[in-house]
């Protein structure tokens, strides 16, 4: 089989064709393609229960999809292949009992790592991390945010060329937050392919240059941040006016390039129709004498998109919690 | 394979490490040794002295001869094993029964006397004697009194119909019959030493595998818990994991099992010696022929393989500590049965049950290693009994592997019947 090219002309890190997971009466996932370009940073959202999950752990071989093809770098996935993804999942876990030191080096010994070459990449690990005296401690004796640092640099050991992150930032406090997000953007500047996923839009939108919108089991759509927004989205006009003043909105909303209106007091959103010009609004609006704070052209947040698409394509799971955004 | 060995080594290096291990593995034969003594010394349970007040009501003068019997050590029991006794003898004739009683109670009460032995006028006959005292329920007492009476009241009877008891008792003196098993290549030594060996190393077979095989269980369940299992199966097989962690702790156990065994040699080489240095020549200790020894360690290990991977599919199904203690029954129900089993075979090594359970995989590693040495057991029958073992302990391991792909992954609610079924068919 030809190796799968990612849109964007780069060689695939990930590809899955068709895969479909049933646990019982619940179709977890409905026939999933997805590519994964090497080196991107790769978001996959979707709301609770979407199947985000069931999607990565067929990706890692915990499940075996009931059909459809998995292949990672180039061919389909082995247990060597395995060696070379990195997973931290959502729900993190450590032998608690073990020291630090020795719970890392069980975890790098099965990723092939041998515990000769692992000890030092641990110690530089945990220096980096200022657990550098820990190294003795029993997990359970760490913080919860050290535990879970502790997980990532399990996940890194054996330098992997895929990271797959299921909802990294979860239960993390602002300081472990940055933390995690730095090493992430050092994967993606060594040039690592890293797949994560996520319920929180905003935090894809900061981080990914590609993202997968997944609901009830389902692709919504896929594709280059960028490209996303410009297919999905529309360009909004936040106005800020000194005082509300209804008139401000009868002439917004009057206007021929604007297709939608919001208003909040003073703040203005305006829903610019494809292709329109902002500057005929800002002219009538001059013209009137309505004093502005602020007249912006904005690009459409991918929430946005994101709350508009799988809205319309959730109603099979309408029951459940629908994106904590 | 050098993946199942780093569960293998993690699983082994952090069960030894483990204090419970190293205090069961150093004092463990103290323990058992300790056990064993503490049961035998319930069953007796005598000692220390008792005053009594014999209240005579017949007209033979039984009461003395009772207070006699109490009063003569019984031989070959050691002295301090046994109750003596500070006998009184109270004639009822003339008094009033129920003061008498009254009387009694009162001195029961105020911790004068232990208790009070009745003997009714009808007791030649067949009215029962009676004893009031502080501890009806002590066996050992109770079975002393039962004695004495029974062997007074006989006298009187004997004296009765004309025949001397003391010929009487020469005659009926006690043959002694001395039982030694003529196998070859089985365990020699006096019935009684083998019967103790026996007992121990089924005791030992019972313990170590319900303790590591807890210890297996509750491995599985913390993976699962505490969700390490997620990152494990995504760089190895499950399959691989619940092989390494029978294995690895398989491996602690039998550490633990071959020190022990290595204290049980020496006892058994210098226990003589040290006994009747102590001036104690204490029973004989059975000789166990090192073939003897080789057949409980393989079946040993074979029984733990089974019984653990029974445990690590038990534990796949748990998602609760709840859950767990509930879980462990089928597997402990199993395992008791066979440990039952095993004692009934000790006591009739050629019969059906015992060979029958020398070809069922879950009594097979109990009962076939204590056979061994009692009788002679073909190598055939051996052969076979150890391929019935392996064969089903894959087949625990095939099974029980299916689960444990599923369960380890499932977490709610216990699954039931169906979903099982359903989990072995789609892993």
């Amino acid at each position: 089989m030809a190796e799968a090219r990612a849109p964007g002309g780069g060689e695939a890190a990930i590809v899955l064709r068709g895969v479909r997971k049933a646990f019982g009466s619940l179709v977890a996932v409905r026939g999933i393609d997805l590519v994964v370009p090497r080196g991107a940073t790769y978001g996959l959202l979707g709301p609770n229960g979407a199947g985000k999950t069931t999607t990565l752990r067929m990706l890692l071989g915990i499940l075996e999809p009931d059909a459809g093809t998995v292949e990672l770098l180039g061919s389909p996935r082995t247990a060597a292949s395995l060696d070379r993804v990195g997973y931290l999942p959502e729900e993190r876990g450590m032998y608690r009992r073990m020291t630090v030191r020795r719970a890392l080096s069980f975890f790098a010994e099965l990723k092939g790592v041998s515990p000769r070459v692992s000890a030092s990449r641990i110690s530089k690990w945990l220096e980096r991390f200022g657990l550098g005296d820990r190294g003795e401690s029993r997990v359970q004796e760490l913080s919860k945010g050290n535990q879970q640092k502790v997980q990532l640099i399990g996940t890194l050991l054996h330098e992997p060329e895929i990271v797959v992150l299921d909802e990294p930032f979860s239960g993390l406090d602002p300081l472990n937050q940055q933390v995690f997000k730095d090493v992430i953007a050092e994967l993606r500047a060594a040039g690592k392919t890293i797949l994560f996923s996520t319920h929180i839009i905003e935090q894809a939108e900061r981080a990914c240059d590609h993202v997968c919108i997944i609901a009830a089991g389902d692709k919504v759509l896929d594709g280059r941040v960028a490209d996303v927004k410009r297919e999905h989205g529309s360009e909004n006009l936040a106005i800020d006016l000194e005082e509300p003043t209804p008139a401000a909105v009868a002439i917004v909303r009057a206007s021929s390039e604007v297709r939608e209106v919001r208003e909040d007091g003073a703040v203005l959103e305006a829903v610019l129709n494809p292709g329109a010009d902002a500057q005929p609004v800002l002219a009538a609006l001059v013209g009137a004498g309505i004093r502005l704070r602020r007249f912006e052209r904005v690009e459409p947040s991918l929430e946005q998109i994101f709350v508009e698409l799988v809205r319309d394509t959730t109603p099979r799971t309408a029951e459940k919690e629908v994106a904590h955004v | 394979m050098s993946r199942t060995f780093a569960v293998i080594k993690r699983e082994f290096t952090e069960s030894v490490r483990t204090k419970m291990f190293i205090i069961m593995t150093l004092f463990g034969p103290l323990l058992m040794v300790g056990f064993v003594a503490l049961e035998v010394a319930m069953m007796r349970s005598g000692g220390g002295e008792k005053a009594l007040t014999i209240v005579d009501a017949t007209p033979a003068a039984v009461g003395s001869r009772v207070a006699q019997m109490l009063q003569a050590a019984s031989p070959g029991e050691k002295a301090s094993d046994r109750t003596t006794f500070k006998v009184d003898v109270v004639e009822l004739t003339g008094k009033d029964a129920a003061a008498v009683r009254n009387e009694l109670q009162g001195r029961i009460d105020r911790k004068e006397i232990d208790g009070y032995l009745w003997l009714p006028a009808g007791v030649l006959a067949s009215e029962p004697a009676m004893y009031v005292g502080r501890s009806a329920t002590n066996m050992g007492l109770v079975e002393q009194l039962r004695g004495s009476v029974q062997g007074a009241v006989q006298s009187v009877r004997l004296a009765d119909q004309g025949i001397d008891p003391r010929r009487l008792g020469e005659a009926l003196r006690p043959v002694s019959l001395e039982t030694r098993k003529a196998a070859s290549g089985a365990a020699q030594g006096s019935g009684t030493a083998l019967f103790f060996l026996g007992y121990t190393l089924g005791m030992v077979v019972y313990l170590v595998i319900i303790i590591f095989g807890m210890a297996v269980m509750r491995g599985v369940l913390e993976e699962k818990k505490d969700r390490i299992v997620e990152v494990v199966v995504s760089s190895i097989r499950a399959r691989q994991l619940m092989l390494g962690k029978v294995l690895g702790i398989g491996g602690a156990s039998l550490v633990q099992v071959a020190v022990w065994a290595g204290f049980a040699a020496l006892t058994l080489h210098y226990g003589p010696q040290v006994m009747a240095r102590l001036g104690a020549p204490g029973m004989t200790m059975p000789q166990v022929p090192g073939s003897v020894a080789g057949i409980f360690l393989l079946y040993f290990a074979g029984g733990f393989f089974l019984y653990a991977s029974l445990y690590a599919a038990l534990g796949a199904m748990a998602a609760s500590d709840q859950d767990m203690q509930q879980l462990q029954l089928p597997g402990t129900m199993i395992l008791l049965l066979s440990y039952m089993v095993m004692f009934r075979a000790m006591t009739d090594p050629e019969g059906q049950l015992a060979v029958i359970s020398s070809w069922v995989p879950f009594s097979s590693p109990m009962v076939m290693p204590i056979r061994s040495a009692l009788t002679a057991v073909s190598p055939l029958e051996m052969a076979g009994s150890f391929a019935t073992l392996i064969l089903g302990g894959l087949l625990i391991i095939w099974v029980g592997g299916k689960i444990y792909r599923v369960g380890i992954l499932a977490t709610g609610k216990k699954p039931s019947m169906a979903e099982l079924v359903r989990w072995v068919r789609a892993a």
